[in-house]
């Protein structure tokens, strides 16, 4: 494991630098600095969470947030009775988790391949047409797809064709539904997601290749034993924050792809709940889902934070 | 050197072909929204255009441009977008550094750090933020769009994991010249986190130029939508079946040329601002250069 | 190097205050008082038909495609200027937001305690109960019966049910706003040039579709017909396909033969529609993709020569249809009556008159200025000779005058463009008789001259618009209208996604063939178990009230 041990060595001499007199006076201008931060955080995101309890207040708008009534955890035990309906959340879980495996893979080996790359001109140009569709709504993109992928004459078929494969009805399609949200959702998301992972490679201390170079080293060992290793505290912390949202797997994409033909595959609990109608005007309920999404994506982080604190000695903060 | 070994010349070849292949794909899209903005309207409304204009014409930018409020809320994003990253990138700087540090210089800081995280999962949702940029008084200030960005804490957790990585000698070679925290902070971890910096600044200029929500409730007034509210509320679809509308407004409505040259104009400024970025990431800064 | 990236930092913070500073200068628009609210001051205004001292009715505008002509705005234009100087009614505008987000926006409204305004247009039942529940809107019974014009009275009045949303034990809480009859319901549109080339009569009997059909994709296209997955849509509807084989249409509430509602995706008709559907798609007549097409998507099979019939609105020819010409010159499209089943039945989806109302805030001291307005909007329904709005509601906006004649034409105005002064109504929608244009129209293309302003105005549009009219209303009495207005009830609130999923799956497996068609008789018998009973009832419940309020 070497970027473990990489990670151990930065901690090490981080204690070992442990300064004798550390004294407050240092340490004082530091906690000034957060000062603002916390106010801002303060303010504009712990006060209004107040206004989580109408998750458990059957709200309404012109009784306000006191006097709307409680209702205890009705609209929870709603959610899950009503959501009874297992496909839902199993389908929501599926299409997010490979969402973020393919989300945090795809992006890092691109990023690795255009490293390769040394002709600057070529190198930018690809990043630059890589990010652009991250720039398209789903709304637009979402038309675009339905062209493309028609199973009569649309591009990729007609691509498809030419290999002798029968027209696949990618949108209308139990079994080919999912694989069609995900790429779809990589191909919009990867080349902005590459960004982070370029800085990182941007940062790396040339002179460690030069090290390697001197040793003899392949490109690929190069890859495996340096840039890997630089790259896996950004990767770990990448990894972990997309845990939060564990639960959404992108209201926004499927609204606007799904339909009846692929309700069993593709309707995710954001859909479904949009579908119900229940969100719109009733905020309570809307309010129970996301805190219940946001709980269980804060436990996924807790639990991830402390596995890589645990197996590769690594604090993400 | 590697790359004149024979196996990696074919590797490269290969790589080139394949990231060309993955970056046209990436671009389809846009150019079909480029060539339907430059079609004529019955060839767009029956799906003919595909990547190449049908019956060319620029009549879509012509109505686009000259739409008063489509310009006056490019000038409200522009703005938005300035300050919305400014503040929040400094602010992000402050917090970042101090929890940069390790546990013996700064106590409690994986508390103060997960005090952050916190935040970045659990939110009051819009109500109550409504009453509070209700009770500020920011209502209908630019205000009420970038003070409640000001703190991510996603921000936060990669900038300070980008401040770890640059050696500590550096900054140990700074305090013995007596330079203070903010100084080391600006003149040391700046200009070395210039890759994440820029990173960072992208995203919320990414972020701010296409946020629309906010803009929608918080401002009363049409005139004051940025660019992206703006958007939404043209370019959106409609459900035909709810409105009751005439011909004459459907066929307007549904245009689909006039919204494919609205996106366009739409997204080119926060494109054009990514090459202007690129070279923090693209190049590697040389760590040794500061440290001499 | 990083000098000066400080000195950029620098120069960008100072150009940001500057922005701020520009930034802060925001119209405030509060809530103006006036001094007059005496009850008689504002009575005489009524009577009068001028409010002196003008008079402020607080609004906000959910409609976000309105255009303006240069220099209007939502605030200022042509219309606020004339109510605010022919009846001194000065209309403030409060806040705007989008159709989508228009009741979020109330919502936090009412939640901050913000006023609301004093008229509000809603078009959605849900949010038409959600105002009348919150306490805050008036009991306008009394003032329309006193300030209402006859005329008025007798547009609402010729609606079936028109108060129906707004009414409940103790008063009426709204004002509907009835707009043109008849304007979603579908006649069959068919590509004339293939029709005449391919030799082929005016399809009487679905069989006669059929052979249409089965000549279409020969010779012509890979389709016969566009149609939606929604089944019964806006554009691009099935439902005629159901109403041939009995009374029920799918996806509304219909009257049975003993005077109960029932849904109609449920009845025991709907099953020889579906089967015919069926054997449709299975001789390719219907686009296989229809499953995952809108409306709106489905169209473009037409207009891009594709498919040769679709079943849509009578104006569905002067758009999106009219586009098929501009691409193929001798390509058009010829309206046609919908075609009799088996026993010569015939029928279709038949759209609301009554989806949009004004409520009114119970605080609101000016209702008899209210009426006051919407008196004098709805004569522009059908004007006399030489009253203001003869030719339409503001010269130089939706009508011109040229060399002394009126015109219409898109290039004679200033703008570029003739625009709809409706749009700007308080109502967002035009004032009229419901039934008026499309009898006018389907008048004027049986041969009959043109006399009243109206008349006139009408006499312009093109001729397929009133062919279509005429063959609309040559089947009048086959449209079945939606029965239940009222709110989602209770159990619709939690089961009626569940029963409208299972249909929408039920109806795509039988169509596209994965299930059989006997598949019907277990989803209806599912449909019942699973909450469609408790809400037939208690869709009746409603239906009773309202009944006996309204005897």
């Amino acid at each position: 494991m070497e970027e473990t041990n990489e990670i151990n060595n930065h901690e090490n001499k981080r204690r070992t630098v442990k300064k004798s007199k550390l004294n407050w006076k240092r340490a004082a201008p530091l906690y000034l600095m957060l000062v603002p931060g916390v106010i801002f955080c303060i303010v504009f995101q712990y006060i209004p969470m107040a206004g989580l309890i109408i998750a458990f207040k059957d709200f309404k708008p012109w009784l306000g947030f006191a006097e709307s009534p409680w209702v205890g955890l009705k609209h929870f035990e709603f959610l899950f009775s009503y959501s009874g309906n297992l496909q839902v959340i199993y389908n929501t879980v599926i299409i997010s988790v490979l969402k973020l495996v393919l989300g945090l893979i795809v992006p890092i080996a691109f990023a690795l391949l255009l490293n390769e790359i040394r002709k600057m001109v070529f190198k930018r140009t690809i990043q630059t047409m890589v990010y652009l569709p991250y720039f398209l709504s789903w709304v637009i993109l979402g038309g675009i797809l339905l062209d493309m992928l028609s199973p009569e004459g649309g591009l990729v078929n007609n691509f498809l064709g030419f290999f002798g494969i029968d027209p696949i009805f990618f949108l209308g399609s139990n079994t080919w539904f999912r694989p069609t949200v995900i790429i779809s959702d990589i191909w919009k998301e990867f080349g902005f997601s590459t960004i982070v992972y370029l800085a990182t490679l941007a940062g790396i201390n040339p002179s460690l290749y030069e090290a390697a170079e001197m040793d003899g080293a392949t490109r690929k060992k190069q890859t495996w034993h340096i840039t890997l290793p630089c790259m896996m505290p950004i990767i770990v912390v990448m990894g972990i924050l997309s845990l939060g949202n564990i639960l959404n797997a992108g209201f926004d994409q499927i609204f606007n792809l799904y339909n009846p033909l692929v309700y069993e595959t593709g309707d995710i609990i954001d859909t479904f709940v949009y579908r119900v109608g229940l969100v719109k005007g009733d905020f309570g309920f809307a309010t129970a889902m996301g805190m219940f999404k946001s709980v269980i994506g804060f436990i996924f982080i807790v639990i991830a934070y402390r596995l890589a604190y645990k197996f590769a000695d690594y604090k993400i903060f | 050197m590697y790359y004149k070994n024979r196996g990696y010349k074919i590797f490269n070849v290969f790589n080139y072909v394949f990231l060309s292949l993955l970056a046209i794909l990436c671009l389809i899209p846009l150019i079909h929204v480029l060539a339907v903005s430059f079609s004529g309207s019955a060839a767009a409304a029956a799906g003919f255009v595909g990547l190449w204009p049908v019956n060319f014409t620029i009549d879509a930018y012509t109505e686009t441009l000259g739409n008063e409020k489509f310009v006056n809320s490019i000038f409200v994003s522009i703005q938005r977008t300035i300050l919305g990253t400014v503040i929040p990138m400094l602010m992000t700087m402050l917090i970042a550094y101090p929890l940069s540090k390790s546990n013996d210089i700064i106590k409690g800081r994986a508390m103060i750090t997960w005090f952050f995280v916190f935040t970045m999962l659990f939110s009051g949702g819009i109500i109550p933020n409504y009453i509070l940029i209700l009770e500020l008084g920011l209502m209908n200030s630019m205000w009420s769009l970038i003070l409640p960005h000001t703190i991510s804490a996603f921000h936060i957790v990669l900038l300070l994991n980008f401040f770890r990585s640059i050696p500590k000698e550096i900054e140990e070679a700074a305090i013995m010249d007596g330079a203070g925290h903010i100084k080391t902070l600006f003149k040391i971890y700046l200009p070395l986190s210039m890759p994440a910096i820029a990173t960072l600044s992208l995203f919320m200029m990414v972020f701010h130029w296409n946020s629309w929500f906010d803009g929608l409730i918080y401002m009363s007034s049409s005139s004051n939508y940025p660019l992206a509210t703006f958007l939404q509320t043209v370019i959106v679809q409609q459900d035909f079946s709810q409105l009751n509308l005439s011909p004459e407004e459907m066929a307007n409505i549904s245009e689909r040329t006039v919204k494919s040259a609205q996106i366009f104009i739409g997204a080119l400024p926060i494109l054009l601002v990514y090459p202007f970025l690129q070279k923090y990431f693209v190049k590697g800064i040389v760590l040794g250069g500061v440290k001499e | 190097m990083y000098k000066r990236w400080l000195s950029n930092w620098l120069v960008l913070i100072v150009l940001s205050f500057t922005l701020i500073a520009c930034s802060d200068d925001v119209e405030e628009t509060g809530k103006e008082e006036e001094g007059s609210d005496k009850t008689e001051e504002a009575s005489k205004g009524f009577e009068q038909g001028k409010y002196d001292p003008p008079i402020t009715i607080d609004a906000v505008s959910c409609s976000n495609t309105i255009q303006y002509a240069d220099g209007d705005s939502l605030e200022d234009n042509v219309h606020t200027r004339w109510a605010e100087e022919e009846l001194g009614i000065k209309i403030n505008y409060i806040w705007e937001t989008t159709q989508e987000e228009c009741d979020t926006q109330y919502n936090l409204n009412m939640t901050a305690g913000s006023e609301l305004p004093d008229v509000m247009m809603s078009f959605d039942p849900v949010f038409t109960s959600q105002l009348i529940d919150s306490g805050q809107m008036m009991d306008i019974s009394d003032a329309y019966e006193k300030y209402a014009s006859e005329q008025v009275k007798e547009y609402i009045g010729s609606v079936d049910g028109a108060f129906d949303k707004y009414t409940r034990e103790d008063g009426v809480y709204g004002i509907p706003i009835p707009s043109s009859a008849m304007n979603n319901d579908p006649v069959l549109w068919l590509r004339e040039d293939w029709m005449q080339e391919l030799e082929l009569e005016a399809p009487e009997t679905l069989d006669d579709v059929d052979q249409i059909f089965d000549a279409f994709t020969a010779e012509k296209a890979d389709f016969g017909m566009a149609m939606s997955y929604e089944i019964s849509d806006w554009i691009a509807d099935t439902s005629w396909v159901f109403g041939a084989y009995g009374d029920a249409i799918p996806k509304q509430w219909v009257e049975n033969d003993e005077g109960e509602l029932v849904w109609g995706s449920v009845q025991p008709s709907m099953k020889e529609g579906l089967a015919k559907l069926n054997s449709w798609f299975e001789k390719g007549y219907i686009s296989s993709e229809f499953g995952v097409q809108e409306g709106n998507d489905a169209i473009k099979l037409i207009t891009s020569g594709k498919a040769g019939m679709s079943a849509s609105p009578f104006w569905a020819g002067t758009w999106p249809l009219s586009d098929v010409t501009q691409l193929d010159e001798d390509a058009h499209m010829k309206p046609y009556p919908i075609p009799a089943g088996p026993d010569g039945l015939k029928g279709r989806k038949g759209s609301s008159v009554t989806q949009g109302g004004m409520l009114v805030h119970k605080d609101f001291e000016h209702i008899d200025a209210l009426f006051l307005y919407l008196n004098r909007l709805y004569e522009g329904a059908d004007p006399e000779a030489g009253h203001e709005f003869e030719y339409g509601y503001a010269e130089g906006i939706d009508y011109v005058m040229k060399d002394g004649e009126v015109s219409y034409n898109d290039e004679d105005f200033e703008y570029g463009k003739k625009l709809l002064v409706s749009k700007y109504f308080l109502t967002t929608q035009p004032l009229i008789d419901p039934y008026l244009e499309v009898e006018t129209l389907a008048k004027l293309h049986e041969g009959a001259e043109p006399t009243t302003p109206y008349e006139k105005r009408v006499a312009g549009q093109n001729d397929i618009r009133k062919e279509a009219a005429s063959v609309l209303m040559s089947q009048e009495d086959i449209s079945v209208v939606d029965k239940y207005q009222g709110p989602p009830t209770d159990t619709m609130e939690t089961r009626w996604d569940v029963l409208q999923q299972m249909e929408s799956e039920a109806y795509l497996a039988i169509i596209y063939g994965d299930k059989d068609l006997d598949y019907f008789d277990k989803f209806v018998e599912e449909w019942y178990a699973n909450g469609g009973k408790e809400i037939t009832e208690e869709v009746n419940n409603w239906y009773q009230e309202v009944q006996n309020a309204t005897d």
